[in-house]
């Protein structure tokens, strides 16, 4: 976080219309000179060999908000009007905010009732990012120890990462309408660097998230599975999801039961996203347009999960 | 015949031995004073003796791994009688020596502080807001800092 804030002191102020003229006049060049033959490279890419990742056991977890308060704190993010050791939160479904980076959610356990399961949301770290491939100034990288990390300072709002991440990670942070950008977990990049662990990860009481490097996790999670048949389904969600997920996730029950999508291709996104991307130059001759629809079906998607949410909550109080 | 007395007699020693063991463990009494994150909690008092009671057996909490893959018990505990013991009574071999603190090079060997909260939720979870609620962790085990502070001021 201080070197975030170091770097913002470091770079030359641009104006919002200069830099989006010049990134227009970039990504027009490289869209024009960057062929498909790029676009075939990378899907040969595997990722880095050594690459980080957690492994989240939805059977383990006990709701203990422990993460939550963790990420808070390592992140230097404003105390939540409802303290952390507060269960209130569980009435409704949370998405990850430009306050809190990662959220946990309660979900009814139809193998025993009287024991909650808890899933916690917060960014995948994509093998091969949706988010970054859409963000038309590569604000995004895929760093070589697993994290997405995005740069605050060329982030102008545009908020294409919104739209493209299959798991509704990136969050807009409304607080600041003048410098707009977007955030989400960074996967305590800083933290990993230096030989530590996630926040979230050291806070768990119960090691229900479990750093290490992603091989070693999909072991891991083979064994468990292996040895525990009645505990189990025989998933691990992120293995191939989008084209594999530095963080993964063991369950008791099928995932779409928690609200994970499971529509998802096992081709990264970045396949279809990539034709996107080309497209840009003609996205920049109708500009006010585009940015007409991508508001539109921003609103509309949040208007469709404000209804959900109010169906669910009249579900239950009826 | 020869054969089936020999097993006969060590059957009857296997039993006086754990007989012993059992009893020596339940009479002292032991408290384990849990505080490694007393800074923000107030150290968790383990009544030993009380779970063995309850438990029954050690196996329940001390080898509920459970599978081949984990070490068998003579790895930690020398397994004959003039020293098994001794290894277990003074815990020689204690949890720590293998769950320390957790190394992201080792995944799927949890840290001291999971090892021991999955073991304790295996029982305790669901007893109260134990592991349903957050605040269940201060309501057994955890009481915080300042709640003792201000029962005790209240006296
Ligand atoms: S989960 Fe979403 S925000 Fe995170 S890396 Fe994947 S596409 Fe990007
Ligand atoms: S990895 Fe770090 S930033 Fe991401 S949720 Fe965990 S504590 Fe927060
Ligand atoms: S700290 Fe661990 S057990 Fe507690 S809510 Fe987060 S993931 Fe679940």
């Amino acid at each position: 976080m201080d070197k975030l804030k170091d770097n913002k002191k470091d770079s030359p102020t641009i104006s919002r219309r200069n830099f989006l003229i010049g990134s227009a006049a970039a990504i027009g060049g490289t869209a024009l000179l960057g062929s498909y033959k790029d676009a075939s490279a990378s899907k040969e890419f595997s990722g880095w060999p050594d690459r980080f990742g957690c492994l989240t056991d939805l059977t383990a977890c006990v709701g203990c908000r422990s993460c939550e308060k963790a990420c808070n704190e390592a992140n230097n993010l404003p105390k939540p009007a409802v303290p952390f050791d507060e269960g209130s939160v569980f009435k409704e479904k949370r998405r990850p905010t430009a306050q809190a980076y990662t959220v946990v959610n309660q979900y009814k356990n139809p193998k025993d009732m009287s024991k909650p399961i808890y899933r916690k949301i917060q960014c995948n770290h994509c093998n091969e990012p949706a988010c970054a491939s859409a963000c038309p100034i590569h604000a995004y990288t895929k760093t070589p120890e697993g994290a997405v990390l995005y740069d605050p300072e060329k982030c102008f709002g545009c908020r294409y990462c919104m739209i493209a991440c299959p798991f509704y990670v990136p969050a807009y942070d409304y607080e600041s309408a003048f410098e707009p950008k977007i955030v989400k977990c960074v996967m305590c990049h800083d933290r990993i660097k230096t030989g530590g662990i996630p926040a979230c990860a050291e806070a768990c009481p119960v090691s229900a998230v479990t750093f290490g490097k992603r091989n070693d996790l999909i072991k891991v999670a083979r064994k468990k599975i292996m040895e525990n048949p009645d505990r189990y389904i025989d998933h691990i969600y992120g293995e191939h999801e989008a084209g594999g997920t530095s963080w993964m996730y063991i369950s008791g029950v099928p995932f779409e039961q928690l609200d994970f999508p499971v529509n998802l291709p096992k081709n990264p996104l970045i396949e279809e996203t990539k034709g996107f991307l080309s497209a840009v130059p003609v996205v920049f001759t109708v500009w006010p347009a585009m940015f007409g629809m991508v508001y539109a079906a921003l609103r509309h998607r949040e208007e469709i999960e404000k209804n959900s949410r109010h169906k669910k909550e009249e579900d239950r109080h009826e | 015949m020869k054969r089936s007395a020999i097993l006969i007699i060590l059957t009857i020693i296997c039993i006086f031995f754990t007989a012993s063991l059992y009893a020596e463990i339940t009479n002292s009494n032991l408290f384990f004073k849990l505080d490694s994150i007393s800074d923000k909690y107030e150290p968790v008092k383990f009544n030993h003796s009380k779970h063995i009671s309850i438990a029954g057996n050690c196996g329940i909490c001390h080898h509920q791994h459970g599978n081949s893959s984990t070490l068998p018990c003579r790895d930690c505990h020398s397994v004959s009688p003039s020293t098994f013991r001794n290894s277990v009574v003074n815990g020689f071999m204690s949890c720590k020596n293998c769950h320390g603190v957790f190394n992201p090079n080792m995944p799927g060997m949890p840290g001291l502080k999971a090892a021991y909260h999955r073991t304790c939720f295996q029982c305790h979870r669901g007893m109260g807001n134990v592991g349903i609620d957050p605040k269940g962790c201060t309501q057994m085990c955890h009481a915080k800092k300042e709640q003792r502070v201000s029962m005790k001021t209240r006296k």
